[in-house]
């Protein structure tokens, strides 16, 4: 199973990314899937045993913003389902 | 060629800073708008000199550096999106028109600090100088003329102590001296003099993860589709896209300083800055500007009686192939504090890479044409 951690803006996306490679967790860069909204262009995939791992390491460094979808199959078509590990939004949206 | 004019910008870099503007030139996509691998190797080197300059500061969040054109453009950005003509704002007669001009423009009620005969900010009047609705100050962190050093701490705690937010101009002292990040709310720097970056990189500090008002907008490769951009650092003064090249560069400079340590770069300038200003002293007829009983820059900027700035910086170059920077260095109001107006200072910056040799030659050089 996977999942994907999308973000507010490419720079904390980015940022995310250097901090989970770091980790050495096997997270992959991606286009966000249209159907998610959330404004940053790029998402990070992730596999469901090193979820849990990669979102206590972005909380820890107070990346806020974060959503998070999992990725299921309806039929032919993929689909992703908001998962209720969401960080608080952050307020500096313009 | 010797190379006196580091404080215009540097010459002699560290060669990994040209190789890897070299590299990103051919390898890089566009940092921030796409996913595979040339896209990300551009946004992760965008996001590491975030990193190198936060660990420069004593910045946890890399996220607080946004990146600019120049220190210009990121004095511009901040007094735009901050200051507006009802407020009253705080500089200083040393300051340079890259923080002056820009808060011309906003029609601000601006009062002007001055200074003593050498150069040093008087402080103490700073307490005649607020006013009910003063909300900014707005000061280099060390003169791009004198070569003094601006005692940020004690300038930082009164503004806190009056509930005015400090904007740091730290164009001559990032990377040639320490700046930490409890000296200012707002630091202003460059790339291209101190940290060894490419001409075309600089940016804007915020100590404190704070929103910005809007004053540069476009593409982002965030929120497409709402209207307005994300006012949160770094994105907020971010617009467009980044010069990820000469940013490649800017990290292999910062990364330099993090390695080499700034004691030691400090140091070796003051040692140079020591024995120039040794060797010519004695010479009657020039007349040096500045403090030179305390901790300064690379910086001496002089006079010699009866010759024009740029009638000196001439010969020097021409006799002696050594550049310097003649004229008013774009601070008008100390030119006047000193009343250089007209002749101009010529102004010796030196780096670390200078040689002993080179400083002997300026002063041989000095001593010949003023002797």
């Amino acid at each position: 199973m996977e999942y994907l951690i999308a973000f507010t803006s490419t720079s904390q996306a980015i940022r995310a990314e250097r901090l989970l490679m770091d980790a050495k967790l096997k997270i992959r860069v991606m286009p966000l899937p249209g159907q998610i909204n959330v404004g940053c262009g790029i998402c990070l995939r992730v596999e469901a045993e090193e979820l849990e791992e990669a979102l206590r390491i972005l909380q820890s460094r107070l990346i806020g913003g974060i959503e998070v979808y999992q990725k299921t199959l309806e039929g032919k078509r993929i689909i992703y389902l908001p998962h209720p590990i969401t960080t608080q939004e952050d307020e500096s949206t313009g | 060629m010797i190379y006196f004019d580091n404080a215009a910008t540097s010459l002699t870099r560290p060669p990994e800073v040209g190789q890897a503007v070299r590299y990103a030139i051919d390898h890089f996509g566009n940092s921030g708008r796409s996913f595979y691998d040339a896209a990300m190797e551009s946004g992760r080197a965008v996001f590491d000199a975030r990193a190198g300059i936060a660990q420069l500061i004593g910045l946890d969040n890399p996220l607080q550096v946004a990146f600019t054109s120049s220190a210009t453009e990121g004095l511009n950005l901040v007094i735009r999106s901050l200051i507006k003509s009802q407020d009253s704002v705080i500089s200083t007669v040393t300051d340079h028109n890259s923080v002056l001009r820009p808060l011309y423009l906003t029609g601000c009620d601006l009062r002007i600090l001055g200074c003593d005969d050498k150069g040093n900010l008087l402080l103490d009047d700073l307490d005649r100088l607020v006013r009910p609705n003063t909300r900014f100050m707005v000061c280099n962190h060390g003169s791009n003329v004198t070569g003094n050093i601006n005692d940020a701490r004690a300038i930082y705690s009164w503004c806190r102590a009056h509930g005015i937010t400090l904007i740091l101009d730290i164009a001559q002292t990032l990377g040639s001296i320490p700046v930490t990040a409890d000296m200012a709310d707002i630091f202003c720097f460059t790339g291209h003099k101190g940290l060894f970056g490419p001409q075309g990189t600089g940016g804007i500090i915020a100590a404190e993860d704070r929103p910005f008002p809007l004053v540069k907008t476009g593409g982002a490769g965030t929120d497409s589709f709402e209207r307005h951009q994300a006012t949160r650092m770094p994105d907020v003064f971010e617009a467009g896209t980044q010069n990820s090249h000469g940013l490649f560069g800017l990290l292999k400079g910062v990364e330099f300083i993090n390695r080499t340590g700034l004691a030691s770069i400090q140091e070796r300038e003051s040692r140079l800055t020591e024995r120039f200003q040794e060797g010519i002293r004695d010479l009657e007829k020039i007349t040096v500007y500045g403090d030179f009983s305390k901790a300064r820059l690379a910086v001496v900027s002089l006079t010699l009686e009866g010759m024009d700035s740029s009638d000196l910086a001439l010969r020097l170059w021409e006799e002696d192939q050594i550049a310097t920077r003649a004229g008013a260095h774009c601070a008008p109001l100390i030119h006047q504090h000193f009343k250089t107006e007209e002749q101009g200072m010529v102004r010796f910056s030196f780096s670390r890479f200078n040689t002993e040799e080179e400083i002997d030659q300026g002063i041989k050089a000095l001593r010949r044409i003023a002797g």
